[in-house]
């Protein structure tokens, strides 16, 4: 049961439907299309080092008057346990996003199951929490009343873990890319199903399972909500990064409009507009560095027809 | 064969659902543990942006000194808005929490008896707490009773415009005065500049409009009724906004100022203004005295603050910042609580210590009894004065070595409010919301899609007002206004 | 032999049933016992502090009907608030499946596998930026006077639109908007899709001598059916549901293109912005739920007739 065989060894250019010419022209399209698209990415990027006077004067710019570093110093000087949060934040996205594929994988294999015979009742029994949710109050009191999960990691990693979106996403995959006919033939071969799930299933699907991870990795490292529910004050220590620059954020927004507030000593605002572009760098960043690596699985998938064969 | 398989598989399924079901149950039951005596109290304020980085210390030194005062201690939270309103919806226990007018709010809940009933309590074991805040309490009655301690704080709304004195009195030669008479008495300075930078505008304009432009009304139902200060009656009348000559006038200023070119285009949905420091004419809200406005070194300019209006007090006013006593509390625990609070009301160094850190570090105290923050106070621990207890007993900060503050700030500003205050006249009434909160909440949603425009000039009201009226009519205007006439002709019967 | 075929299937049940385990004990922790939220929307839900959950929701918390709903009923408006949510919706549900299967289908037949790469992660950025972030971008596009469109409009020798007091254009901006952000993300599970295809496929077709068009009409397109169908009537659960940043943190909530701009989420933030009720709340997505739900049963039903292995159940 070798998993390549050596069709792999055709190039991409000879696999592909697409001539030259041909490819050359829609190659040149999508050139026009990502520019476009990464317009507005790239305005972050710019008001993010340009200078807070050249935005006040002129709206966010692609051509500012001057460039000011001032926005990343501040992030750097900020003081704000940021070490600790990194740690926290990589903790978090590593353990969620890994507990999370253990879980879904298991159970997306069985639905691929055609003859699995609660494959309807556990489908019927995982859309229902996508029609129904108990709303913001009933699941705060019941991860703080009846799990107890505040003030805890738990809190932040458990109620991202699952999602029926991408159990079903990993279920269809499951039954394209893995035929019926092949598990059969394992199965009269004396195979028990975790031998099968572990040694054929899981090997051809690694694009889905990293594409699942990759978008779980990202929605973990972006999350502040459940720290800002689940997490009080004076527990600084399990503070992720973003909910450590969603606060950032937040202050400095306070400090700009409600400055009358603050009795006595005029504060120094930080530069408001620069900075928040600056957080939202450090959102996607971590996308920019995983994706090459990621992006060597998808290929990897293509090969079950050797299997078959 | 087949069928005992089959049974067996449900049964794993029946077996793992209601086990879940019945840990899960177990703890329910059980209810959530509550505070004990010489547990620290657990009190809740609130900070939208998380903890000053400092408050862990600065906490544990409040401790340190209560602890030996008065064998209290607290642990202090800073939570926003959404984890308050959720706590407070799901009945969380806690011992002390942030309450207002505005935030977490205080007659709603009082009224639904999610705070402990401290009229008796007050009196007996913390006399001097209870003669601190005086005739303030009344803002805190519910039916008579006392159901939260108002924080003493400025209590009534002095309406000021802020202007580079610099360029209007220097450049332009034009006299501020202390006192300008009315909303629209800022119109020659906002002309001059226009006349001189046709491409600026002149007054500083967000999407929430002018700072507190209807604190000279009492608000109903989030501002779509009103309470004139003044009226003839011996009975205060409510009505609609759109009755109330004096604020339809003020939108149609806003509006004449905004095709002159004053107000920025976009001002209805601009966040924040407070970047652009060149702007010569600002909004503010604030009370005789206030130096927070005012330093040149931040603005790049001089400025002066004359008042326009006020001060305005009302029930709603003076419940800017109370702290209520969870219900749940116990008896000790609520005694506890009030000791506390009467320590931060009247020892004012330990005050000055939740109010600005720790001193050597945070904060130095001045030759005249005021406190300078330093830059380490700026940056780790800089928290509004009314969310860690009442601000007349902290000490009054200074700007710099230069610009001082005036210890005796607070006297005088009280002192203000006896001879200058305007009183409303409803006496302490406040509306019960519960009967028509289905016709508030939509009222709410309609309110919503004109307000940010009305408020910052950008439409013309005469014309987008009728308009709400008629969507706000059919969706049961005149019920509730009845029935809000209704609630305050039986207040004044009593 | 009969037997030892069923014992097996028993065992095999058995073996993935316990696959299953770990994700139901999740689903009933998590998304199955805060349900009873649902009873809020019929409840004035007033807990007391300090008293436990069952009492709050059973003695301190009176029953009331149907109350909680009629604010939504209130308002002379609902009839174009729910025609925006369902017209967004519908373009929404049309244009994100038709946009991303297409550059998928492009994107696997690149030649170059780096600027494929590249395009994907170009084109899933948009996804990671909030949409708070997405305002203020583009804020920074149509600004009256700082704006960038305006600015070239002037330079064209055309005069300055008030484009946050303009809602006819906002239509075709919000869905643009919808579109440039969330096309990234189904483009990458769609060309993950299209990796499972059997390869072997493609060169028998290619042997064949099979156009790009055919190959994709009758090899691609057919495989990728059950994952549009899935995504198809699980987007349709949610069609009274609307992506609430879109509508109101884009517009920047602007009181001029509400017309437009408004959809049920809006109404219900706008209408319990002051104080929050989450009665009120609860009623409003339970309503939404029960639409989402029928239409989701109704769509698999027929889903179902025209394809058994594309339907959910």
């Amino acid at each position: 049961m070798l998993p390549f065989s050596a069709e792999e060894e055709l190039t991409a250019e000879q696999k592909s439907a697409f001539s030259k010419k041909t490819n050359l022209i829609v190659s040149l399209l999508l050139v026009l299309l990502i520019l476009l698209v990464s317009l507005p990415v790239l305005l972050v990027l710019i008001v993010s080092v340009s200078s807070e006077q050249s935005v006040v004067n002129n709206g966010y710019s692609f051509f500012p008057d001057s460039f000011s570093l001032d926005a990343w110093r501040y992030l750097a000087h900020s003081g704000m346990y940021l070490a600790r949060a990194v740690f926290n934040s990589f903790l978090i996205t590593a353990v969620g996003t890994t507990l999370g594929l253990l879980i879904m994988c298991p159970i997306s294999y069985a639905l691929s199951r055609k003859n699995f015979r609660y494959r309807n009742g556990i489908m019927i029994f995982l859309i229902i929490p996508m029609l129904f949710s108990g709303g913001l109050v009933s699941t705060y009191m019941v991860n703080t009343q009846i799990l107890h999960l505040q003030n805890t990691y738990l809190a932040l990693i458990l109620p991202g873990l699952c999602s029926t979106w991408y159990i079903m996403i990993l279920r269809n995959y499951f039954q394209t890319a893995v035929p019926e006919a092949m598990i059969e033939a394992a199965m009269v071969d004396g195979g028990r199903q975790l031998q099968i799930f572990w040694r054929i299933v899981l090997p051809v699907s690694r694009p889905v399972t990293m594409t699942v991870a990759l978008f779980q990795i990202f929605a973990y490292w972006n999350s502040w909500y459940p720290s800002l529910l689940y997490l009080d004050s004076n527990h600084t220590e399990l503070f992720p990064l973003q909910y450590v620059l969603v606060n950032m954020q937040r202050s400095i927004d306070t400090l700009a409009n409600d400055a009358q507030y603050i009795s006595g000593m005029q504060v120094y605002t930080p530069p408001a507009v620069t900075v928040r572009m600056v957080l939202v760098v450090m959102a996607i960043l971590p996308i920019l560095i995983i994706f090459p690596f990621f992006h060597r699985f998808l290929k990897n998938g293509m090969t079950i027809g050797a299997v078959k064969g | 064969m087949n069928i005992k398989k089959r049974s067996r598989g449900k049964n794993i399924i029946r077996g793992v659902l209601s086990l879940c079901i019945l840990l899960a149950l177990g703890t329910v039951f059980t209810g959530c543990g509550q505070g004990k005596q010489s547990d620290p109290l657990r009190w809740v304020t609130y900070s939208a942006s998380g903890p000053p980085l400092d408050a862990k210390e600065v906490i544990a030194a409040a401790n340190d000194v209560s602890r030996e005062k008065i064998g209290v201690t607290v642990d202090l939270e800073f939570q926003p808005t959404e984890k308050i309103n959720l706590m407070m919806a799901s009945g969380e226990y806690y011992d002390m929490v942030i309450t207002s007018s505005w935030l977490n709010p205080f007659d709603k809940n009082a009224e639904k008896g999610m705070y402990y009933d401290i009229t008796d309590l007050v009196q007996s074991e913390t006399p001097a707490l209870y003669e601190s805040i005086g005739k303030y309490w009344d803002c805190a009655r519910v039916n008579g009773r006392i159901m939260g301690i108002p924080i003493l704080k400025d209590m009534g709304a002095e309406q000021m415009y802020r202007l580079n004195a610099d360029y209007f009195e220097g450049q332009k030669g034009m006299a501020i005065p202390e006192r300008l008479d009315g909303f629209e008495a800022v119109e020659p300075y906002l002309k001059a500049y226009k006349e001189d930078h046709p491409d600026k505008y002149p007054l500083a304009m967000e999407k929430g409009g002018p700072a507190g432009y209807m604190n000279f009304l009492e608000r109903i139902a989030g501002g779509i009724i009103v309470i004139p200060y003044e009226q003839d009656s011996d009975i205060p009348q409510a009505e609609a906004i759109w009755d109330c000559e004096e604020l339809m006038d003020r939108f149609r200023t806003l509006h004449r100022w905004y095709e002159a070119g004053y107000i920025h285009p976009d001002a209805a949905t601009i966040d924040s203004t407070a970047s652009d420091r060149s702007i010569p004419v600002r909004f503010g809200v604030a009370w005789k005295g206030y130096l927070g406005y005012s330093d040149p070194d931040y603005w790049g300019f001089h400025v002066k603050t004359p008042s326009y209006e006020g001060p305005f007090l009302s029930r709603q006013s003076e419940q800017g910042s109370m702290i209520g006593i969870s219900a749940a509390c116990s008896r000790e625990r609520a005694i506890e609580c009030l000791k506390y609070i009467e320590l931060l009301s009247t020892d004012r160094k330990f005050r000055d210590i939740l109010a600005y850190g720790i001193e050597g570090k945070h904060f130095n105290y001045l030759e005249n009894g005021t406190v300078l923050t330093t830059q380490a106070g700026v940056d780790r621990y800089t928290v509004n004065l009314y969310l860690t207890g009442p601000v007349v007993n902290a000490s009054v900060a200074s700007i710099s070595r230069d610009i001082l503050g005036d210890p005796d700030q607070w006297e005088k500003v009280y002192e203000g409010y006896e001879t200058e205050g305007i009183y409303s006249q409803t006496r302490g009434f406040y509306y019960d919301t519960t009967r028509k909160e289905q016709i508030i909440t939509a009222l709410q949603a309609i309110y919503n899609d004109y307000s940010a425009e009305l408020r910052t000039g950008t439409s013309d009201p005469d014309v987008v007002i009728p308009k709400m009226r008629k969507r706000m009519e059919a969706a049961g205007f005149d019920e509730l206004l009845a029935d809000v006439q209704e609630q305050i002709d039986a207040w004044f019967e009593e | 032999m009969r037997g030892l075929k069923s014992r097996k299937k028993g065992r095999t049940n058995r073996e993935l049933l316990l696959f299953s385990l770990p994700a139901i004990v999740w689903y009933v922790s998590f998304c199955y016992l805060p349900l009873f939220g649902i009873i809020f929307a019929f409840k004035d839900f007033t807990p007391k502090p300090g008293d436990p959950l069952v009492k709050n929701l059973f003695v301190n918390s009176p029953w009331v009907g149907l109350k909680n709903f009629s604010f939504l009923f209130l308002s002379s408006e609902m009839p174009k608030i729910l025609f925006n949510t369902l017209f967004y919706n519908t373009v929404f549900l049309i244009l994100g499946i038709i946009i991303p299967v297409f550059l998928a289908i492009i994107l696997a037949e690149i030649h170059s596998r780096v600027f494929s790469g590249l395009v994907q992660v170009v084109m899933v950025l948009p996804y990671f930026l909030s949409w708070v972030i997405v305002g203020y971008c583009l804020y920074g596009f149509l600004a009256t006077d700082e704006g960038q469109v305006n600015h070239i409009l002037r330079i064209l020798g055309g005069s300055a639109v008030f484009w946050y007091q303009s809602p006819e254009y906002w239509r075709f901006i919000l869905i643009l908007t919808e579109v440039w952000k969330s096309t990234g993300y189904s483009m990458m599970i769609y060309l993950c899709a299209i990796t499972s295809i059997d390869r072997t496929l493609y060169e028998c077709a290619r042997l064949d001598g099979a156009t790009f068009l055919q190959r994709v009409r009758h090899i691609t397109l057919p495989l990728l059916r059950p994952t549009v169908a899935t995504i198809f009537i699980l987007r349709l659960g949610s069609l009274l549901a609307s992506d609430f940043g879109l509508f109101y943190q884009v517009p920047l909530n602007s009181n001029s293109l509400q017309p437009v701009t408004q959809t049920l989420d809006v109404y219900v933030y706008q209408a319990l912005m002051m104080e929050a009720n989450f009665s009120y709340s609860a009623a409003a997505s339970f309503l939404q739920n029960i639409v989402g739900c029928s239409l989701l049963l109704i769509a698999n039903a027929i889903i179902r007739k025209l394809d058994a292995d594309s339907s959910l159940m």
